[in-house]
């Protein structure tokens, strides 16, 4: 018996000291880094979205709340149209100055696409590996299902279309610099070495995920069951992405909450800890769990909204992103 | 023929039962193990690996010890992965495992050695994926009595894109081989 407790101890303690649980990690300094882009449309030819700028605003007021509450460096940049106005805002607050700098600025509106991508190619400079990138769309997406213009589906509006009496809008070279089609963006993404969270509440957004995990599947338990086998493989090349709907749905917006949002926007600013009061009110809060991860937000839109309409998607991964550690 | 060979193997295993001690041993095992998870693509993982920590129930109906020494276990398993330990912002989402095995375990005195191959398949938490997995692992346990033993375990777990390689303490439950059996 004797023998026994002291090989038990001996067990313990090569066990316990054989590894190191907590390395120093150097990513405890980031910098959170947050792009977002908006449009109400309201002088377009196409049907105003005013949800698209309050889901703007919530996010960036949500994101600098959980900033603040973590005590990490931060930079927002915006990009929005509101009542025929473009224009670009920037805030960044550093801790260790604690300073924190707004920059506004009116834009042509012609020029949002180049501003866009020029912003996307600057950030790339900047942006370490020790960071975290996330980009969030509130507006139109483009629906182009067909084989000639497949590339255009999805396709951020941030700009005027032009509907022509002949032929279609696809073909009309002036509608070109009002679109950014999912590979442009990607292929900006591409060069910032950072974790990125990509967030798309528009139509037909499912095109930036491709095969992936929504959260409306219910159906073949079967096929359900074959496809948990071969997603999540691969790797996710440090992508994060998050869409409102399949890549043939359309994404709504309502005024349940008082103001206007989009459905998936508000989930997603209610997982994130957004609160949504009575009689319209709002404003940032913390979430019930203090560690804010990409799975934990996906996980919330799935439990606790209500997707009549429109089926959330992203790509699942087994290396999940923290976000936020309060 | 294949009769035949039926008729042989249960000759064997009757004869045997009678005369080299065959006894029905079945036993519960629970233990805790640190993984050390280290992802076999080196691509998008700023470190080559990552630790993480699981709890384990393993149960053997199916169990016969032969000549009180050699134990041979058909088991079950069901382990549970927590989440890693986050690092560069990121972290390996733990999952929810279950598999079959096999089991060899050889006693010399109040020492086993043991060694065991299995398979399973797991969830990975809050995302709905999962992946089949394969394992083998290595035991080396003292008997504190003819129920109880306690053990080292070292095993692997081969899975997509993961070595995971698992360091624990069991406790491990039998049936003793007087209670059932010869």
């Amino acid at each position: 018996m004797k023998r026994a407790w002291t090989f038990l101890a001996i067990a313990i303690l090569v066990v316990m000291s054989s590894c190191e649980l907590m390395t120093e990690d150097p990513a405890a300094d980031k910098r959170m880094y947050l792009m977002t882009v908006a449009l109400d449309y309201e002088d377009t030819s196409m049907n105003a979205l005013h949800g698209a700028v309050n889901d703007q605003d919530a996010m960036e007021r949500q994101i600098e709340f959980l900033c603040t509450e973590e005590g990490c460096d931060y930079t927002i940049i915006s990009f929005s149209a509101r009542g025929g106005r473009y224009s670009r805002h920037e805030v960044v607050y550093s801790r260790r100055s604690g300073e924190r700098i707004e920059y506004h600025e009116d834009i042509p509106r012609t020029a949002m696409k180049d501003m866009i991508l020029a912003e996307l190619t600057s950030l790339s400079a900047d942006i370490t590996c020790k960071d975290i990138f996330m980009f969030h769309y509130a507006g139109h997406g483009a629906d182009s299902s067909g084989d000639d213009d497949r590339h255009l589906n999805g396709a951020l509006v941030v700009g005027d279309i032009v509907f022509p009496e002949i032929g279609s809008w696809q073909k009309e070279e002036a509608n070109q610099s009002s679109l950014i089609t999912i590979a442009e963006l990607k292929m900006r993404l591409a060069y910032i070495d950072a974790p990125r969270v990509v967030m798309l509440d528009s139509c037909y957004s499912g095109s930036l995920i491709g095969q992936s995990v929504g959260i409306d599947r219910v159906g073949d338990i079967l096929s359900s069951i074959r496809s948990m086998m071969y997603r999540g493989s691969g790797g996710n090349g440090r992508y994060y992405l998050f869409s409102a709907c399949r890549d043939d749905e359309v994404s709504y917006e309502d005024s349940d909450r008082g103001q206007r949002h989009g459905f998936f926007s508000a989930a997603l600013l209610e997982a994130l800890g957004y609160r949504f009061y009575d009689d319209g009110i709002e404003g940032p809060g913390l979430p019930d769990d203090p560690t804010i991860t990409t799975s934990m937000l996906y996980e919330r839109m799935r439990d606790e909204g209500l997707w009549e309409y429109q089926s959330p998607q992203m790509n699942p991964y087994h290396v999940d992103l923290v976000l936020f550690t309060l | 023929m294949k009769r035949a060979f039926i008729v042989f193997i249960m000759t064997v295993t009757i004869a045997g039962s009678v005369h080299a001690g065959i006894s029905y041993t079945p036993s519960v095992k629970i233990y805790s193990t640190i993984a050390l998870c280290r992802n076999l693509t080196l691509e998008h993982e700023p470190l080559a690996c990552r630790t993480s920590f699981a709890m384990n129930v393993e149960a053997s109906p199916l169990s016969m010890t032969i000549a009180h020494r050699h134990t041979i276990s058909l088991t079950a398993r069901f382990s549970i992965l927590a989440d890693s330990v986050k690092y560069m912002n990121t972290m390996m989402l733990g999952s929810r495992r279950v598999g079959i095995g096999v089991e060899y375990e050889v006693r010399l005195a109040m020492f086993a050695l043991g060694v065991d191959i299995g398979a399973g398949y797991a969830v990975v938490n809050r995302q709905d994926i999962g992946y089949a997995y394969t394992d083998t692992g290595l035991s080396a346990s003292v008997f504190v009595d003819d129920a109880v033993a306690l053990s080292l375990d070292v095993g692997f777990i081969y899975r997509r894109e993961y070595l995971e390689t698992h360091i624990g303490i069991a406790l491990k439950l039998m049936l003793p081989p007087s209670v059932v059996g010869r």
